[in-house]
């Protein structure tokens, strides 16, 4: 139930933020969304021992988040969703890596205690990469790129189709659900064997509902096409904005700031 | 069993995508052409009940522990193998964009595990069969049963496979999938309980709408196993070439791209060490000598922690720099916001930047 009203929460807080005004948000979403590419290459290429240069990355989040009016607690509740699995890679690295690599300050430091801290630092980056892309692009011009990028239509139309639907089915499971409890108390979850007739009604439901928005979607003449506002037009602004994140994006990648100071020092 | 970004590398997550969007052609293309235009709000509709339907935690006896339904197999039943796909790729790009569960990176392979599996192979190849000569409740438990096992076992023994052939743990193959595939194979018989109870329910109901998907030929004819072996067969010759371009002679895909040599891109003192220079028989070798602060000789212990320790300085420094230019945006934009608040409580419009 609370993980319900939790995604509704989540899913109204972001269109919240992406309707913002700022920098960021005034970019084009074809540019956002390739220089996130970008990113999220240049976070994943270093192998799992190579750690220094992701430290330099952390200027993208560091600068973008800020600009953009994103509260920082947003990435952090976000990377806890996405921390399960990594953390079970990484704990398996602290216990099949037991080298030493290095020892600092007499504490001795393995392998796999780098590679640890290396895939928690990229899991961090690449939610946070893709949280900026989020919450500074409203989702209707997301899909309409997408569309834009060749990505066929039927899957396109089904994305949006489904996000618009997303809102009402999620009400509808809470609303099931809270009746379920209410006749069921002291129970924690819904009873296994209650599943079918719980979501089988929902997908009769939804069958019909179907029917329904297609019957709608025919009388104002939809003929297999879906047609939507295109974004606004690249313009030289946008292509020079995006020429200069990717070059600093790259630059931060393949010339290792930490290093740098310290060859200052 | 969704996979998130930082468990990919960009050669395996790209060779992923790659095939995940031929896929996603394909049945795009096949569905268009086949199926009846009510379908498509059906699409729609259907995912959105499946990620609603995700958040529903039910009770598994005898355990205590709670459970919820994957949905490959459920999509396939209610829309078709091809428009299954779309749906499901459909859920899956918005967990990634709006909830951070997997990864854009990673799309490719949570699309190929948990859509590709489920709806393009096992639904046309073990559920249709099954049902082929009339439905029971019975078949239609054991179809269920036997078809999200199989699509599960299938899916978790891609995750290892990606996840190894990523660099990103060092947990040895069999210890991966000794705890992967048991793990799988639970989830798989509770999942494949509720969906088969989910699909008598509506079988009860409205009959129609599984004998519309399983009698349906379209994608039946197209999906026969000789042709399912051969594309079975490309897929895996252009992922293995694919990821062992990139994996034998470099594990690192970007560098090696930038500099389209990977000894000459290692030589110039990318990645640095002496011992390199011996040659790239096994990504082991290249894993252990490229090093967590690059040019630092830290390998053989104290000598070399004093430098260790200045390299860690120089990270420190990154850090602070890259903090200390987020708290002066921030503040900025909250002086600002304070100060057009105080100018005047009429204008309604956000701060302008420039």
């Amino acid at each position: 139930m609370s993980k319900i009203v939790d995604a509704i929460q989540t899913l109204s807080s972001l269109e919240e933020l992406a309707s913002g005004n700022s920098l960021p948000h005034r970019l084009h979403p074809g540019v956002k969304i390739i220089v996130t590419f970008v990113f999220l290459i240049a976070t994943l290429s270093p192998q799992r021992h190579h750690l220094s240069v992701l430290i330099g990355l952390f200027f993208y989040p560091a600068i973008i988040i800020p600009l953009a009016n994103i509260p920082f607690s947003a990435i952090f509740k976000r990377t806890a969703v996405a921390m399960p699995f990594s953390l079970f890679a990484g704990i398996s690295n602290i216990v099949f890596e037991r080298d030493i690599a290095l020892t600092l300050f007499h504490i001795p430091v393995t392998y796999g205690m780098i590679s640890f801290t290396t895939l928690m630092i990229k899991t961090f980056l690449c939610v946070s990469a893709v949280l900026i892309l989020i919450a500074t692009t409203p989702s209707f011009n997301l899909f309409a790129q997408l569309r834009k990028f060749h990505i066929p239509q039927l899957l396109v139309l089904t994305i949006m189709l489904t996000y618009r639907y997303i809102f009402l089915l999620l009400e509808e499971a809470a609303n099931m659900t809270l009746a379920y409890h209410l006749r069921a108390p002291n129970q924690k979850g819904v009873k296994m064997k209650d599943m079918g007739s719980f979501l089988g009604q929902m997908i009769l439901r939804c069958f019909d509902r179907s029917e329904r928005i297609y019957a709608a979607m025919e009388c104002r003449g939809f003929d297999g096409e879906y047609h939507t506002e295109d974004n606004k037009p690249l313009t030289v602004k946008d292509l020079l904005w995006g020429t200069m994140l990717i070059g600093v994006v790259l630059l931060l990648r393949f010339f290792s700031l930490p290093q740098l100071f310290n060859s200052l020092l | 069993m969704h996979m998130g970004d930082a468990l990919v590398s960009p050669a395996v997550g790209g060779v992923m995508l790659a095939v995940a969007a031929g896929m996603v052609v394909y049945s795009a293309v096949k569905s268009k052409k086949t199926m009846d235009r009510k379908k498509i709000p059906m699409m729609g509709v259907m995912a959105a009940l499946i990620f609603a339907g995700q958040m529903i935690n039910f009770t598994i006896p005898v355990t205590g522990s709670s459970g919820h339904i994957g949905g490959g197999i459920l999509l396939a039943a209610m829309l078709g193998g091809g428009p299954g796909v779309l749906a499901i790729t459909a859920v899956l790009l918005i967990q990634a964009f709006f909830f951070a569960d997997g990864g854009l990176l990673a799309l490719g392979c949570n699309i190929f595990n948990m859509g590709f599996w489920p709806c393009l192979v096992i639904f046309p190849l073990v559920f249709k069969p099954l049902l082929k000569n009339g439905i029971t409740n019975a078949k239609l438990m054991g179809a269920s049963i036997l078809s999200v096992v199989l699509a599960l076992q299938l899916g978790a023994f891609s995750v290892v496979l990606e996840t190894l052939a990523s660099g990103i743990t060092a947990l040895p193959f069999t210890a991966f999938v000794a705890l992967m595939q048991p793990i799988h194979l639970a989830i798989g018989l509770v999942e494949g309980i509720v969906t088969g109870l989910i699909l008598i329910f509506v079988y009860k109901a409205r009959p129609e709408i599984l004998e519309a998907n399983i009698n349906d030929r379209s994608f039946g004819e197209a999906m026969n196993t000789k042709k399912v072996l051969v594309g079975l067969l490309i897929a895996a010759i252009v992922i293995g070439g694919g990821l062992s371009l990139f994996a034998s002679s470099n594990p690192d895909g970007l560098e090696w791209a930038m500099f389209g040599n990977a000894e000459e891109g290692y030589r110039e003192g990318l990645t640095t060490e002496e011992e390199l220079g011996d040659g790239y028989e096994s990504v082991n070798e290249v894993q252990e000598s490229t090093a967590f602060l690059p040019d630092y000789a830290f390998k053989d212990g104290d000598s070399a922690a004093g430098t260790t320790t200045s390299g860690i300085v120089g990270s420190a420094i990154t850090l602070c720099l890259a903090g200390a230019a987020g708290g002066i945006i921030y503040g900025v934009s909250k002086k600002r916001k304070n100060k057009a608040d105080g100018d005047g409580e009429t204008s309604e419009d956000p701060p302008t930047e420039e």
